[in-house]
């Protein structure tokens, strides 16, 4: 994933917020989304647009990442948001 | 079936009949022109849910519906366009429901939504319009149409959903009574005015097949989805994995702008009724699943409206042959007194005699005011026209049968302090009815001389 590349929650997609938990609703798939605390916390942070770097910055903050290896987790993340349609990016 | 006033679709002498069904508290007038048949058809499936169609009963929809030959069946097996899913456009002020068998448009009118359109003259045709139809509209009452069975336990009512394969016809189908079963295949739920989150029974059953009890709400107590294991158990569900899992279940032919809405109904429900993954094994018997799902049975029944507890009469009248009451009224004086317990039979047209005492159902324009009426039946005709009298009432009443009220029952016997009173016959009810009479002008005349008319109550 493109550091400079702008990401944000899609808005077209109800979502609510039980219990500290995400769920998001695509209707247009069919489909009913539950994220994890994690997950929950990344769609938060995506309610504004923000780059990868700087989710990753915020991330790395609030859970104590030090590896290589949870950064990629995060990324990996992002691009199954991106590919399910619940994100969407554009160039910044 | 004749017995519960099936004759009275309208004037017979027009194809038009009239329908008021009440499903999830949602109350439709549909009027539907040609097929006598298929209306007589129509009436005995959705039975549990029609109430008598006056006038002056509130709906929350009025639909004029135009039959349409329907195309030849093909042996029963569902074609691919019977599995096309209807098409749902809602605007500012209005409705539009399409499929290739069925065609509705509504305006949002100031006394409700008015609709006109045509549909085939075919049971699943007008099947799937009315799920579709009461899915849209209660999912802007605060409500949902689910794919779930519900089951009443107590005076409460457990909701079990799940898709197509969770395992809830095989529940239902081995759930004792089989009479608490309020549907297998799409459960209407709702919040009402009072807060209350309510499941009701409903004429949408799996096959097609026609069912349900009344229309009557039942208190949601738990929220169980249903899944096969090698274990007995009832897990806890978070709010959040409940109301995803209910999402899934939710019938809703609108895409977005209904997901938003089903979305915040979801998560009410999920938010404010206990919610379960109920694990069991497929030979699981009914009273572990009832302890699983920790409901206690019992024979009470919520608090409900006059028009909700008169259904549910009727409902134990058909299920049973029989039931009883108490009566408060002083119409039938001296034959029935404030306290008598009536025993009823469903009623039936070939056994009715003239003079025999009867119960009606007699709605409202709300259903907090409808009435159970027990009077004397002095006539019926064939046009379904029929003529009463309380004994101690000051004039007769001329009703529709199926239309200004309904008849239900005919006694078959009365209680006063424990003691059954002697069966009268036609003599004697010839007798009653005369003396009834005599004493309406006598009581005229008086009056009359007096200036003055006696106040009669109901």
């Amino acid at each position: 994933m493109e550091s400079c590349r702008i990401i944000r929650r899609n808005d077209d997609l109800p979502h609510q917020t039980l219990d500290g938990r995400v769920v998001v609703v695509d209707a247009k798939a069919g489909k009913v989304h539950l994220l994890n605390g994690t997950g929950s916390r990344i769609w938060t942070l995506l309610e504004q647009g923000t780059s990868a770097s700087s989710l990753l910055a915020s991330l790395r903050d609030e859970y104590s990442l030090e590896t290589e290896a949870q950064d990629q987790e995060v990324r990996l993340f992002l691009e199954e948001l991106l590919a399910l349609g619940l994100v969407v990016s554009t160039e910044d | 079936m004749e017995a519960l006033g099936y004759s009275s679709l309208g004037d017979p002498s027009k194809q038009n009949g009239r329908l008021l069904l009440a499903i999830g508290g949602t109350v439709g007038r549909l009027s539907i022109e040609g097929g006598r048949s298929f209306l007589v058809g129509l009436r005995r499936r959705y039975l549990p849910f029609t109430i008598p169609s006056a006038s002056w009963v509130r709906s929350d929809f009025v639909l004029s519906l135009h039959l349409r030959p329907s195309n030849p069946g093909s042996g029963g097996v569902l074609s691919q366009l019977d599995r096309q899913a209807p098409q749902v456009s809602f605007s500012v002020n209005g409705l539009e429901i399409r499929r290739h068998d069925f065609d509705i448009r509504f305006a949002n009118t100031k006394s409700g939504w008015e609709g006109e359109g045509s549909c085939q003259g075919s049971h699943l045709a007008f099947e799937v319009l009315l799920r579709t139809l009461w899915s849209a509209l209660l999912s802007r009452a605060d409500g949902a149409l689910l794919h779930a069975c519900a089951l009443r336990i107590g005076s409460g009512a457990a909701l079990l959903p799940g898709v197509s394969g969770a395992g809830k016809s095989t529940l239902s189908g081995k759930w004792e009574p089989q009479e608490d079963v309020l549907s297998d295949e799409l459960v209407p739920v709702r919040r009402g005015a009072d807060g209350v989150w309510r499941v009701y029974s409903s004429p949408f059953w799996g096959g097609l097949r026609s069912g349900g009890r009344s229309l009557a709400g039942w208190p949601l107590q738990k929220v169980a989805f249903l899944a096969q294991a090698d274990t007995e158990e009832a897990i806890p569900l978070p709010p959040a994995e409940a109301a995803a899992r209910l999402m899934t279940t939710a019938l809703n032919c609108e895409s977005s702008s209904g997901a938003e809405r089903t979305l915040r109904f979801a998560a009410a429900v999920a938010t404010e009724v206990p919610a379960v993954e109920l694990r069991s094994r497929k030979d699981t018997p009914t009273a572990r699943l009832r302890k699983l799902l920790g409901l206690e049975p019992s024979r009470e029944h919520p608090a409900w409206s006059a028009r909700e507890n008169i259904s549910e009469v009727r409902a134990a009248l058909h299920r049973a042959g029989a039931y009883a009451l108490q009566v408060n009224g002083v119409s039938m004086l001296p034959a029935v007194q404030p306290g008598d317990t009536v025993f009823l039979e469903p009623f039936a047209n070939e056994k009715a005699t003239f003079g025999d005492i009867v119960v009606y159902w007699q709605p409202a324009e709300e259903p907090v005011q409808d009435k159970l009426i027990c009077h004397r039946l002095l006539s019926r005709r064939s046009s379904g026209r029929v003529f009463t009298k309380g004994d101690h009432a000051a004039s007769w009443e001329s009703l529709v049968d199926g239309h200004q009220a309904e008849l239900l029952a005919r006694v078959s016997g009365i209680a006063r302090g424990g003691v059954m009173l002697p069966a009268g016959g036609w003599l004697a009810n010839c007798r009653e009815v005369a003396f009834s009479a005599g004493r309406m002008i006598w009581t005229r005349t008086k009056g009359a001389a007096y200036g003055i008319m006696p106040h009669y109550s109901s």
